[in-house]
């Protein structure tokens, strides 16, 4: 199994080494180079000091090393960048100033001891000033001193040991970029299996739980790779166990419910041919408990129904006038039972995009909602209104409203304001709400509460994108 | 003495460790036996010349070492073909690689040691030689590292760039072969195709890389690049089933 820190250890180091001794040999090879010019430059100077007899001008004029040699006060040779004049400078290494520029100079003296058979015979180098003893006759003599100055210019010198000191960094520095893309690629390598791997997390649908796979996983990663499809396969489990189980026991309730009904029914249709009293009222408000337990079924399984996360929606285009009309026709006897006023408003026609039995259901829930909360005689309307790039429906009423602080959590599944104790005593699951949030979120649209334009009550406004 | 140190060591290290970067990407698995092989064969092989230098170089009139040469080349293409043959014997083709590489590093190591030890019989005291050492060794070791995972890396994109590969190896060693043939006279020179001197100094460092990588030569002989081209295509169609360890 690779591992992601042995990947980025071994490469980075076998690259920065890679570079670093490339660049070091680079180095050495343009210092050695330098050398080799000041070097060179010197066995011109010498090879032309040598050369037999002395000449006054050397053969190259590029050499910038000076060289005079003198004896006594006689100039027998001077190289052909050096001042005609004497050169002043002590014994050994010193500075000095001549022609324009300082100089590093060096300066030897030589005696030559030469034997002579008679005192300042033979000897037409001696200079004038030279004295022979009575006594020289086969004696050593003391020739004239000889004195060799060599110098090189100071600025020479400092451009030397410039171009060798830059020389030796240039590489280095020109290594630098090399070195930090080839760590940048090194490193975008070894993160790589990172990158896939939360791209593969974050490119995941709502409902895809199936588990991660990365081509290749390293040491450093499959731990948490393997922990998160442990977590995947645990949720996916889950899910199915809460979708298999809000069905399953919405089905097995009904049954019995509805027989429970049917019973109900039938038992206080005896009861009353037996002329059987019900002094306590007992069994209307059992019958009202049951129904609302059946109510409170169907809304689970709508709910479950059109969970964005198992429910697929079927786009279709469809009139949504006439089916806002067959809604409001479905509540007519309840509109009716309590003499309320329903107004729509909009188009005839008006062809919409979206799931129908999603959108019928979140009409009846929107108008169901109205009719229940808003008091005998009161005001509900819907309007409808087609706009460029969406849809937009709203619901108002004359009903007593919702505060605001409330208009959040009114979509929270089985919640009702007020709770129990909710004011307008009819009954209600809490999850009307919940389903038509889940149906807006379905089709992609946004929903909106706030107060109506009646004198009081509530607006509801669901947008939808076509 | 540093420059030509450095270039020594890169000349003969560098040969037997692409060997060893490339087998190691085919050998994933079989790491420690390839090594458990390699080194033991390789430290034995080099001894043993090692100490018969006088002796093998005074055979069939002086070209002793040049015949040993050649041998142990032939002898690293044929265990490489021999290695790629036996792949569904995965320990078999792991020892086999690992006694390639030995006898590679035989040559080599043999150079290095005439190097070290009998033309610089001083080895420790010149600093140069052993920072010329540390650096042919370490840019050796480098390139060899980098070569693994380029491979590595390539072999996601192109399943077949690792047969071309080692295919270029096993052929640059018949190339090695035939070039010591020619120069002994065993073999006709024949002409010269190109000179690809000013091109890719065979001195330089790239130049040193592709003479371990393919035996490049910048003023090759016909006979040369027609051995060459003849172990390459052996081994790309005898690696033609080959499946790399992932």
């Amino acid at each position: 199994m690779s591992s992601i820190r042995r990947y980025l250890v071994t490469v980075l180091i076998a690259m920065l080494t890679l570079t670093s001794f490339m660049a070091a040999l680079q180095s050495y090879r343009e210092s050695i180079s330098r050398a080799d010019q000041l070097f060179d430059d010197d066995l011109k100077v010498l090879a032309a000091s040598l050369l037999q007899p002395f000449a006054a001008i050397t053969p190259d004029d590029n050499v910038s090393s000076v060289v005079q040699i003198w004896r006594d006060k006689e100039l027998v040779y001077s190289s052909s960048n050096a001042p005609k004049q004497r050169i002043e400078a002590p014994l050994g290494y010193s500075e000095q100033n001549f022609s324009g520029q300082r100089w590093r100079t060096f300066v030897q003296i030589s005696t030559a001891q030469l034997q002579s058979s008679a005192a300042g015979q033979n000897n037409p180098k001696n200079s004038p000033d030279s004295k022979p003893t009575t006594a020289a006759v086969n004696q050593t003599t003391v020739q004239p001193e000889l004195r060799v100055l060599v110098a090189q210019p100071l600025k020479q010198r400092q451009q030397l040991a410039d171009e060798v000191v830059l020389a030796s960094i240039y590489p280095v520095v020109l290594s630098l970029p090399l070195q930090a893309l080839l760590i940048w690629l090194a490193v975008s390598k070894g993160l790589s299996p990172l990158l896939r791997f939360a791209e593969q997390l974050s490119g995941k649908k709502a409902d895809d739980l199936t588990p991660v796979s990365l081509s290749e996983v390293p040491v450093e990663l499959s731990q948490v790779l393997g922990t998160t499809n442990q977590l995947l396969a645990k949720l996916a489990d889950a899910f199915a166990r809460e979708k298999r189980f809000a069905s399953d026991v919405a089905h097995e309730l009904r049954t019995p419910l509805s027989v429970l009904q049917v019973n109900l029914h039938n038992a206080i249709a005896q009861w009353r041919q037996a002329g059987v009293a019900d002094p306590a009222g007992l069994m209307p408000a059992l019958q009202d408990g049951v129904q609302r337990m059946s109510q409170l079924i169907e809304q689970i399984m709508l709910l479950n129904r059109t969970n964005p996360e198992h429910f697929k929606a079927k786009l279709q285009n469809f009139d949504l006038a006439a089916l806002s009309r067959d809604v409001i026709a479905e509540l007519y006897p309840e509109i009716l039972r309590k003499n309320q006023q329903v107004e729509l408003t909009g188009a005839e026609q008006m062809s919409v995009s979206a799931d129908t039995f999603a959108m019928r259901l979140l009409l009846l829930n929107l108008l169901g909602n109205a009719i229940k909360y808003t008091p005998a005689g009161g005001q509900i309307k819907l309007a409808l209104a087609q706009q460029t790039k969406q849809i937009r429906l709203t619901v108002e009423d004359s009903g007593p409203g919702i505060d605001p602080k409330e208009y959040q959590r009114v979509f929270d599944r089985f919640y009702r304001v007020g709770g129990d104790r909710h004011q307008s005593g009819e009954p209600g699951s809490g999850l009307g709400l919940a389903i038509v949030k889940e149906i807006v979120a379905l089709h992609g649209g946004s929903l909106q509460l706030g107060p109506s334009g009646f004198t009081s009550g509530l607006k509801i406004t669901v947008e939808l994108p076509q | 003495m540093l420059i030509n140190t450095v270039v020594m060591f890169l000349q003969e290290l560098l040969p037997a460790l692409l060997l060893l970067s490339t087998l190691l990407v085919w050998q994933r698995r079989q790491v420690l036996l390839l090594l458990q092989t390699m080194l033991p064969a390789s430290f034995v092989g080099l001894l043993l010349i090692s100490s018969q230098f006088r002796e093998i170089s005074a055979i069939a009139d002086g070209v002793g070492l040049e015949l040993l040469y050649i041998s142990c080349y032939l002898l690293t293409f044929l265990l490489l073909v021999l290695s790629v043959a036996r792949q569904n014997n995965a320990v078999a083709a792991a020892r086999l690689a690992g006694l390639a590489i030995a006898s590679l590093l035989w040559v080599n190591g043999s150079n290095l040691v005439l190097f070290l030890f009998v033309y610089e019989r001083n080895l420790f005291a010149s600093p140069a030689l052993v920072l010329g050492a540390t650096l042919g060794l370490g840019i050796g070791l480098s390139v060899a590292v980098l070569w693994y995972q380029l491979q590595r890396e390539l072999l996601r994109h192109w399943r077949g760039f690792f047969q071309c590969s080692l295919a270029l190896l096993a052929a640059r060693q018949i190339s090695m072969a035939v070039m010591l043939l020619v120069q002994t006279d065993w073999l006709p020179s024949g002409p010269q195709l190109w000179n690809s001197q000013g091109l890719l100094s065979e001195q330089s460092e790239y130049g040193h890389f592709f003479n371990a990588l393919v035996g490049y030569e910048a003023t090759p002989t016909l006979v040369q690049l027609a051995g060459f081209a003849a172990g390459f295509l052996l081994l790309l169609w005898q690696s033609r089933t080959l499946e790399v360890q992932k």
